[in-house]
């Protein structure tokens, strides 16, 4: 392909990601419906959480069901820090993310030498444990009831808003934040190894690639910025619990999000989130919140692995594959 | 000849079995040695203690002027300049041929000078018409080549080729042996490990024959094949005296 060729691809591409990151700006002013704006924004964190763990499932191929419990710890430090101390929850985010950045360390220090299912097994049992803690030290965390935060003023320092239009746009500037890093994490030399690895751990390391190290750091990134988005989403819900915010449905949801939008990839779980969040208001209406979205998960999770295993991103690359291969096929006549 | 692999009296078990005892042979800067043997001998299994896969519970390596030590691990002997390739070939398949090779080489240089390096090693192994392919996709001849291509990407002083010759037409030997010969031009010293007897002797210096996990005997390739003790290792007691 020639250089002006390519050129002119990329900045097409720009060009059809800044319409699109132009449009979603507007898309609150145009939308009165505040429970339109706060499914939108739900997507947008569902997106930036599958964006996040996608760097170890999708890129580093190790499946990952503890984010939840990296949410909670971003959730829980940012409440109790707010609540007892009045620290601003911006000043939380960095706070929370040290605090993952801990406990990644230490659950990838002890499971990231497994091979196979083991690492998975693990992660699950980490989010039950957390989970149990959490419960447990009721005085600190509210126990199973939970803690919440009360509106008094709109307040950027405090997050708390009468409405969810600054919500929308905070977590759309942390979903575009969060696909910039992964950008950059792709391209990166960590990105390349971690390719590598996911293709063959065993050859990867016969060239000098230190698979545990490189896993562990995919493992950290991931975890820290799951810990700063998890900050942002306790104020945005105003109530936390153990259940919900470092319960296995979340970490499935974050999960799943990934698989069906496409794992490894960047733009994956950005659809997939569009897809099942929309999709899981529909059956909460028509179904109830709990059946519903259970049902929902097995059904998407099904038709994605029997149709299309690589996500559903891979319709687009199919497409861009086929146009491709036409051109050069036109090209050449 | 200046020694660069002293492999010094190595052994190692697994539960009953002795896979390798006491074996001992040195590989010189630049040499191409082979490493032959029945099934079951312990050539891979040597190959395995020598890149560090495997820990070795008796005797020593010393490479390049340095003993190893079981710190030395897989990678950090990689690093050391110890390439292996493996008996069937392992692309990472996730990646094109290019950058199978380009993140090896993003290990020592920036990502600019990798990508020039990677275009350099694509044009010496023959895989530039085939850069932007999967490397799952690749015919069997041109993965072996891209396993090769990949662990020149590490700069290596020794590289350990398992069995490259094994699924290969006689046309396609020819050519993956002028690549062996291409490599060995550049200084770089070869533990050729094979069953392709035509291909250890069109291009070994020296042979070195393990029977049953132990040294058997070496020297001169043709002359150390019509050894009896190593047709019989081959074919078996029975068969010299018939």
């Amino acid at each position: 392909m020639s250089l002006s060729n390519s050129k002119k691809k990329l900045s097409l591409k720009l060009v059809v990601q800044i319409v699109i990151l132009a449009a979603a700006f507007i898309l609150p002013l145009l939308v009165s419906s505040n429970y339109i704006t706060t499914v939108i924004t739900t997507c947008f964190t569902f997106a930036a959480l599958g964006v996040a763990w996608n760097l170890i499932g999708g890129y580093g191929a190790q499946i990952s069901w503890c984010h939840a419990a990296f949410v909670a710890t971003g959730a829980y430090t940012g409440f109790i820090l707010n609540k007892t101390f009045g620290i601003s929850p911006l000043l939380c985010i960095p706070i929370g993310m040290a605090l993952a950045l801990l406990i990644s360390t230490a659950i990838g220090y002890g499971t990231l030498k497994l091979r196979g299912p083991f690492f998975s097994i693990a992660t699950i049992a980490f989010a039950e444990i957390l989970r149990v803690l959490l419960l447990y030290f009721k005085g600190v965390t509210g126990g199973a009831s939970g803690l919440f935060v009360t509106y008094h003023e709109d307040s950027i320092l405090n997050l708390t808003f009468s409405n969810d239009k600054p919500f929308y746009y905070i977590m759309l500037i942390v979903l575009v934040v969060v696909l910039l890093l992964t950008a950059y994490f792709e391209k990166s030399k960590t990105g390349y190894y971690l390719g590598a690895i996911k293709g063959d751990e065993d050859a990867a390391i016969s060239l000098g690639i230190p698979a545990f190290k490189i896993k562990l750091r995919a493992f950290q990134l991931s975890a820290v910025i799951a810990a700063a988005i998890g900050t942002v989403y306790a104020f945005f819900l105003t109530y936390i619990d153990p259940m919900s915010i470092c319960g296995m449905d979340l970490s499935v949801k974050i999960g799943v999000v990934a698989i069906v939008g496409g794992i490894g990839t960047l733009w994956g779980p950005v659809v997939g989130a569009f897809v099942i969040i929309p999709l899981i208001e529909f059956a909460s209406h028509l179904m109830g919140q709990q059946g519903g979205t259970n049902l929902l998960y097995g059904l998407a999770l099904m038709v994605v692995v029997i149709l299309r295993s690589e996500g559903l991103i891979s319709i687009y690359t199919d497409i861009k594959e086929k146009y491709k291969k036409k051109t050069v096929i036109q090209s050449g006549e | 000849m200046e020694i660069l692999l002293h492999v010094d009296n190595i052994s190692i078990s697994f539960g009953g079995i002795k896979a390798v005892q006491n074996v001992s042979f040195d590989i010189g800067k630049g040499e191409i040695l082979g490493l032959i043997g029945p099934n079951g001998s312990g050539k891979s299994t040597c190959v395995n203690l020598i890149s560090g896969a495997y820990k070795t519970q008796t005797g020593g390596i010393r490479f390049d002027g340095k003993n190893l030590t079981d710190k030395d691990g897989i990678v950090e002997r990689a690093h050391q300049g110890i390439g292996r390739t493996f008996q069937s070939p392992r692309p990472f398949g996730n990646l094109t041929v290019y950058n199978n090779i380009y993140t090896i080489f993003l290990q020592n240089y920036s990502h600019h000078d990798a990508a020039l390096k990677t275009d350099e090693i694509l044009l010496d192994t023959g895989l530039n018409n085939l850069r932007d392919m999967n490397s799952m996709k690749l015919p069997i001849e041109k993965r072996k080549w891209m396993d090769l291509a990949r662990v020149l990407a590490i700069e290596p002083k020794l590289v350990m080729l398992d069995e490259v010759m094994a699924g290969l037409n006689p046309s396609e030997m020819e050519e993956s042996l002028e690549l062996v010969r291409k490599i060995n031009s550049k200084g770089i010293s070869v533990l050729f490990i094979e069953h392709v007897m035509k291909a250890v002797v069109s291009i070994c210096t020296r042979v070195v024959v393990l029977n049953e996990g132990r040294f058997l005997c070496e020297g001169d390739p043709k002359e150390v094949l019509q050894r009896k003790e190593v047709i019989e290792a081959y074919l078996g007691g029975g068969h010299s005296n018939a």
